[in-house]
């Protein structure tokens, strides 16, 4: 048995200690060992130490008390359940229906064996393997035959930029398609929505921004309005009715060399998708509504989102101001000069961030891979643990308590000045410049 | 955006029947199909994709084997019975039945229908 192998089944025995052992329990410890071992594995690729590898893939397990709770209580319902539903005579015709041996005739259809002949709940008939026949087609041996007898046979999904050639697909469900540009300028273009999808994404233009929106329903009222103040080019959603739902698409494009504009977005419901943006600012403001962003790039940021989360990938800002209050912050390959982050409930998770600055979560953990420092880095948490990478080649001070739990560092070159359970103090490595300081309230600090 | 778990949890035995129709698999690996079947949009974990396991075995929906790993833990593999290649025929032609006219319900234009 490896190492490995036996610390995952030491980990899993404490897990397990508090249940009654019975088969069934047994059979899923030895199920997790395999599958905890891969995850391990998998982990291993990324994660630097072996401490951080188990870590990972004990997360992702999840909760599995309730299911050890469940197997513990549920000894032998499993062959009960095997005896009621072979009593049943040879033959047996009543109101329910007619069941001869394993033929079997009811309101549902007809079935012989396992192999639904004649299915009158989902309208279809199947022979074996050769036929199948149901509202949307007919399937013979290899040929499949579709049926296109309805009202409007669409298909539902959104189609979300694929084609590389065009930027966006018109959604089917639109019925107006309002298309203007404006020129680009240094004021700061102001983007209103009450209550639309919104998606930005570079155009082929040197000098204009593209607008494109569509709605469920045409009329002009509802297209957006321009306007213009000394400092700002306001873009405003038009008129939006009360008794009814008017869907809302934009799409906005800016030219890739525009990187000295200044782009706010207000939305009050719905989502941000951002592909490639380059800016000087780039501020969301977000009621309800998840950000998503893939390839983002700004000299300063504000985001500030009510409920919704942040899913980003490839994110270069200077410096960023993210407040968050009810959603996960979710980030890989971040540069961030600075950023301020607090988050009031929810996790956060930034996979290879380079940066320095604050992290204050009220209720949540904080995962961070950490690839470079710029800076000090400050993490608070309330209720959650803190969980931290190192950076690989980069020597540091840190500062860690933890009121209620423990502070655990697994690190070579570590010197010490202060080291008790829930307080370390110190620096690693000989020449440390900056900072990294952590606090949890509750949880427990560990840095790998 | 993240896909709301009220919409989706009751399509996870489903989920998990398409995977396994596919051909054997064991709980990591499911669990790593759905995360690249959905383009890392969404994620099941293990815990609960064990308590799923065991509803679908009792069901009858699927049977587990041990695998025949000679070191690091032996995998226990799912495969689909008779009846789950049914029930996952069955809910898929519900799927497309249904993801139709809930699309209409929740965008559909009252006044198109008249």
């Amino acid at each position: 048995m490896t190492s490995v192998e036996m610390e995952i089944r030491t980990r899993l025995d404490i897990i397990f200690s508090k249940y009654t052992p019975n088969t069934q329990l047994t059979e899923l410890k030895e199920e997790l060992v395999a599958d905890l071992l891969e995850a391990y594995q998998d982990f291993s690729k990324t994660d630097q130490s072996h401490d951080e590898a188990l870590d990972d893939a004990f997360d992702q397990l999840g909760d599995i008390e309730s299911i050890l709770k469940e197997l513990s209580q549920s000894e032998s319902s499993n062959r009960k359940q095997e005896d009621t539903t072979t009593k049943r005579p040879y033959v047996d015709i009543s109101n329910q229906g007619v069941h001869i041996g394993n033929l079997h005739i009811n309101k549902k259809g007809v079935s012989l064996g396992d192999d639904i002949v004649l299915d009158s709940q989902n309208k279809k008939v199947q022979f074996g393997n050769w036929l199948h026949v149901d509202r949307d087609g007919a399937r013979v041996g290899g040929q499949y035959y579709q049926f296109n007898n309805d009202l409007n046979s669409e298909t539902d999904e959104d189609n979300y930029t694929n084609n590389e050639n065009q930027h966006f697909n018109t959604p089917h469900w639109a019925k107006a398609h309002h298309r203007f540009t404006i020129p680009i300028s240094s004021k700061t273009f102001s983007i209103n929505y009450k209550e639309a999808s919104i998606n930005f994404y570079s155009n082929d233009k040197t000098d204009l921004i593209t607008i494109d929106e569509f709605f469920s329903r045409d009329n002009p009222r509802y297209f957006s309005n321009v306007e213009e103040n000394n400092d700002k080019i306001i873009i405003k959603q038009g008129d939006y009715p009360m008794l009814f739902h008017v869907r809302a698409k934009i799409y906005i494009g800016l030219p890739q060399t525009f990187s000295t504009g200044k782009i706010e977005v207000t939305n009050q419901s719905g989502n941000l998708y951002v592909k490639n943006l380059v800016a000087d600012t780039f501020n969301i403001q977000l009621s309800a509504g998840t950000l998503d962003g893939q390839t983002v790039q700004a000299n300063t940021a504000n985001w500030n989102i009510s409920s919704g989360t942040i899913k980003a990938t490839h994110v270069n800002i200077n410096q960023a101001n993210i407040h968050v209050k009810l959603g996960a912050i979710n980030i890989e390959h971040a540069i961030i000069e600075h950023v301020g982050t607090q988050v009031d409930l929810g996790s956060v998770r930034i996979d290879d961030f380079t940066g320095s600055g604050n992290f204050n979560i009220n209720s949540g953990t904080i995962r961070l891979r950490i690839n470079k420092l710029t800076n000090d880095l400050k993490l608070t948490s309330n209720s959650g643990d803190i969980r931290l990478t190192a950076p690989d080649n980069q020597d540091f001070n840190f500062a860690f308590a933890a009121q209620a739990s423990k502070v655990s560092l697994a690190h070579e070159n570590v010197h010490f000045t202060k080291n008790f359970d829930g307080y370390k103090s110190g620096f690693i490595g000989d020449n440390p410049i900056f900072t990294i300081d952590g606090q949890a309230m509750a949880g427990s600090v560990k840095i790998y | 955006m993240d896909i709301s778990k009220d919409l989706i949890r009751g399509h996870t035995d489903t989920i998990i029947l398409n995977i396994l129709s596919q051909g054997d698999s064991y709980g990591y690996q499911v669990s790593k199909s759905i995360r690249r079947l959905s383009t890392q949009q969404y994620e099941l974990n293990e815990a609960t994709l064990y308590t799923a396991f065991r509803r679908l075995e009792k069901s009858g929906d699927i049977s587990s084997y041990w695998g025949d790993e000679s070191q690091g833990g032996r995998r226990k593999y799912y495969t689909l019975t008779k009846q789950g290649q049914q029930h996952v025929e069955m809910a898929r032609n519900e799927w497309t039945f249904a993801k139709r006219i809930i699309s209409r319900l929740i965008s559909g234009r009252i006044d198109d229908y008249d």
